[in-house]
């Protein structure tokens, strides 16, 4: 009967992350279907590591929770059971909504604490950057590609190897190696790494501070020119000659690329203020940041 | 009842649910999909299709990645046209401008996009994502197979308006 109790006290979040890992699951399958366990594991499971590294930081908040949740009303139940009626259909988007709208409601939760309030938000960053990211590469993919194949060219000017854009391709202006073009597609966009970077760096300073001060935004600057500035150089380099792009585009390249961009993600936080400083009780109004900005 | 209620909720959620998604996501056609985009149109279609063209073969837009890019040309008018499938979204629809281009003839090649049935003159970004998000919603119940969506960027040479007559095959 214990168990039963803790289940009801616990069954909203249980069905945040329930939403998000099914949401998460076809890529898994997939990946362990084609590639050995290391290979998954490298790779992360057909997902990026950061996704997995905000969800362990939203799961190690919901732990940690204190346990001041009430007992559900009859009226919430069914709520919850519509809401798992509809996990039933297998679609990743509609999984990342209703995960949404699970976390907002564990979120405005009466009597939620603050690391519950904090692991909702977590959630909610994780479910929206998937489906707001497809949606852009959907909506804007011509004038995404086009301002990475424009950076990448800057740099190739800088590095004094001057470009000709069009559209998405780059083609280095005369040279040895004149007449080979770098087509820029999606999955090479700045795009999806910088939508992870934030994430990241979302997820890690509300775990640490719980709130963002104005040097976070100026970090967060600092974050997007990195990473922008980090994929234009690897599109560039690949821009080059073919030996460079295999080099770049091939093998562990990817997995590089993500070290490096949860590398420089993780440098963009502020680690002087830990989550450990403050109490969970207490109320986030009271939460006055006293420290120069 | 709230017992039985709570237990229903967490059975769906945690174990039917995820169910359905492996079904799903062991679909062979699910896992050709995100290894190997298969093409909408398949090469040599509008050979067999239409009568008045003839193939001239075609080419790897790239040296990696899905696009192929297939040449026609008509077997009395004096035009010819380079089709190119198109997948994910818009990061094809600039290749044909790159690749079948002549400096003597720059003004005579028409560059455009096949889609539902019409001739776009760049890629139609916002109708391709609704179509998208349409046939997402068409194959969410179980045992619909996925169909990708016929769109395929041209360039074409010759008064013959070959575009125009193709249209129709991308409904």
């Amino acid at each position: 009967m214990n168990i039963l109790i803790r289940l009801e006290q616990h069954i909203l979040p249980l069905l945040c992350f329930a939403a998000a890992l099914n949401a998460l699951l076809p890529p898994v399958i997939v990946s362990l279907k084609t590639m050995d366990l290391t290979d998954s594991l490298i790779t992360g499971f057909g997902h990026s590591h950061v996704i997995w590294l905000c969800l362990v930081v939203a799961m190690k908040l919901a732990y940690q929770t204190r346990n001041q949740n009430k007992a559900i009303h009859p009226g919430t139940g069914l709520q919850l059971l519509m809401a798992s009626l509809l996990l039933v259909i297998p679609s990743a988007t509609l999984s990342w909504l209703i995960c949404i709208t699970l976390a907002l409601f564990w979120h405005y939760q009466k009597d939620s604490t603050t690391d519950a309030q904090l692991a909702a938000v977590i959630l909610i960053a994780i479910a929206v950057r998937d489906p707001v990211c497809q949606s852009f590469l959907h909506l804007f993919a011509e004038q995404i590609l086009a301002f990475d194949a424009w950076i990448s060219s800057m740099i190739l000017i800088l590095i004094n190897n001057p470009a000709t854009v069009s559209g998405n391709t780059v083609t280095l202006a005369g040279g040895i190696n004149d007449g080979h073009s770098l087509l820029i597609l999606t999955g090479c966009s700045a795009f999806t790494n910088l939508s992870l970077a934030l994430l990241l760096w979302f997820t890690f300073t509300l775990y640490h501070q719980q709130r963002f001060l104005r040097q976070d935004y100026l970090r967060a600057v600092l974050l997007v020119s990195l990473i922008l500035t980090l994929n234009g150089t690897r599109l560039a380099m690949m821009a080059i000659d073919e030996s460079w792009y295999h080099l770049l585009h091939e093998g562990r390249s990817q997995e590089v690329l993500e070290f490096l961009t949860i590398v420089i993600a993780l440098t963009c936080i502020r680690r002087s203020s830990h989550h450990e400083n403050t109490t969970d009780t207490q109320h986030p109004a009271d939460r006055v940041d006293h420290r120069p900005v | 009842m709230k017992t039985l209620l709570i237990l229903s909720t967490l059975l769906i959620a945690l174990i039917i649910a995820p169910y359905n998604r492996i079904v799903k996501a062991t679909d062979s056609a699910i896992i050709a999909d995100q290894t190997d985009p298969s093409p909408a149109i398949p090469e040599l279609f509008f050979e067999k299709e239409v009568s008045e063209l003839v193939s001239l073969g075609s080419i790897a837009a790239a040296n990696q990645g899905p696009y192929m890019i297939s040449g026609y040309r008509h077997r009395e008018c004096p035009g010819s046209i380079a089709l190119l499938p198109l997948y994910r979204n818009a990061e094809g629809s600039q290749i044909l401008r790159k690749l079948v281009s002549d400096q003597q003839q720059a003004e005579r090649i028409r560059y455009g996009v096949l889609f539902k049935g019409s001739v776009h003159r760049d890629f139609p970004q916002f109708a391709f994502a609704l179509e998208k998000l349409s046939r997402g919603l068409q194959q969410l119940p179980p045992g619909t197979t996925d169909k990708p969506i016929k769109i395929l960027a041209f360039a074409e040479q010759g008064q013959c308006q070959l575009a125009e007559k193709l249209a129709r095959y991308t409904f």
